[in-house]
């Protein structure tokens, strides 16, 4: 799928094709670490950040910590 | 006056199928407007829930009457959707929660989701839907959420049939692919029929209700 920027699909790309294997082959299993794919989501993060800025989109979600409540 | 929707949907995979397959549901026949799609945040937590966060963007065409009262000049054509998900392993729930970020201001449509496995038959995924539009403009709310309702009626189902495409590609490759069918008015019986025969499995939209209140 296309990324939000063209100068980000090579990073998202990688970091998906981790992704979807951490997901279905650790995660779902129950080996919930999630270190396998961080170095990959680092990079990948900071190149979509720059994207969203150039898009002048205001994301504040970005900026803080989850929303979603824990339980 | 605020307008809801609420709708289920069944998949004839297992839970963990359709979480796997959710991540990687774009691009499919079925979301063509969908444009764009990235994740910018992602965390396990203690309790080990995978919390995530999407930003998609789509086209985002207002109808005729709405261009001329609502542009600007600075209207864009895309629209940008937030998607907050939330994967329970301990308890097999995923929740997707998406909400538009664009055009706050004249009206705000929220949609959750929550993925559960059948309890009936493990095999199968049951998706609740739910959705909120709220028109935002004095004078114009009803109209707003009409419309908003109108065009999340025409697409959600085309989502639901999106994702089961992809399901299909991922875990049943070795079947030819489901049809692409009535992409514009979508027939899920014919849809489903031509699916049971091939992967004898079933796939069935289930009842939908409009509420208003």
């Amino acid at each position: 799928m296309s990324s939000i920027s063209p100068s980000c699909q090579i990073l998202k790309d990688e970091y998906d094709a981790c992704f979807n294997s951490w997901f279905s082959e650790h995660y779902l299993k129950g080996d919930t670490k999630a270190d396998m794919c961080t170095n990959l989501f680092k990079k990948y993060q900071a190149c979509i950040k720059d994207a969203i800025k150039e898009h002048k989109i205001t994301l504040w979600e970005l900026e803080n910590e989850p929303t979603t409540k824990r339980n | 006056m605020v307008k809801a929707y609420i709708g289920q949907w069944l998949y004839t995979f297992p839970w963990s199928q359709v979480v796997s397959g959710f991540w990687q549901k774009f691009p499919n026949p079925y979301t063509g407007h969908i444009l764009s799609e990235d994740t910018y945040y992602r965390t396990v937590t203690e309790d080990q829930k995978l919390i995530s966060k999407r930003v998609l963007a789509k086209t985002n065409k207002l109808p005729r009457w709405g261009e001329r009262i609502f542009y600007r000049g600075s209207a864009s054509t895309i629209g940008f959707i937030i998607e907050e998900s939330v994967c329970d392993l301990k308890e097999k729930i995923f929740t997707t929660n998406t909400v538009n970020i664009n055009m706050k201001s004249l009206m705000t449509v929220e949609e959750t989701c929550t993925y559960r496995p059948d309890k009936e038959d493990e095999t199968r995924t049951i998706c609740e839907k739910r959705v909120v539009a709220k028109g935002e403009l004095f004078g114009f709310k009803t109209t707003l959420e009409t419309f908003a309702m109108q065009r999340y009626k025409k697409n959600h189902e085309l989502a639901s049939l999106g994702l089961e495409f992809i399901l299909h590609k991922l875990y049943l490759p070795q079947l030819p692919p489901p049809p692409v069918v009535g992409i514009k008015t979508p027939d899920t019986r014919t849809f489903s029929r031509k699916l049971s025969d091939k992967a004898k499995h079933l796939l069935k939209s289930s009842n939908n209700d409009t509420l208003e209140f």
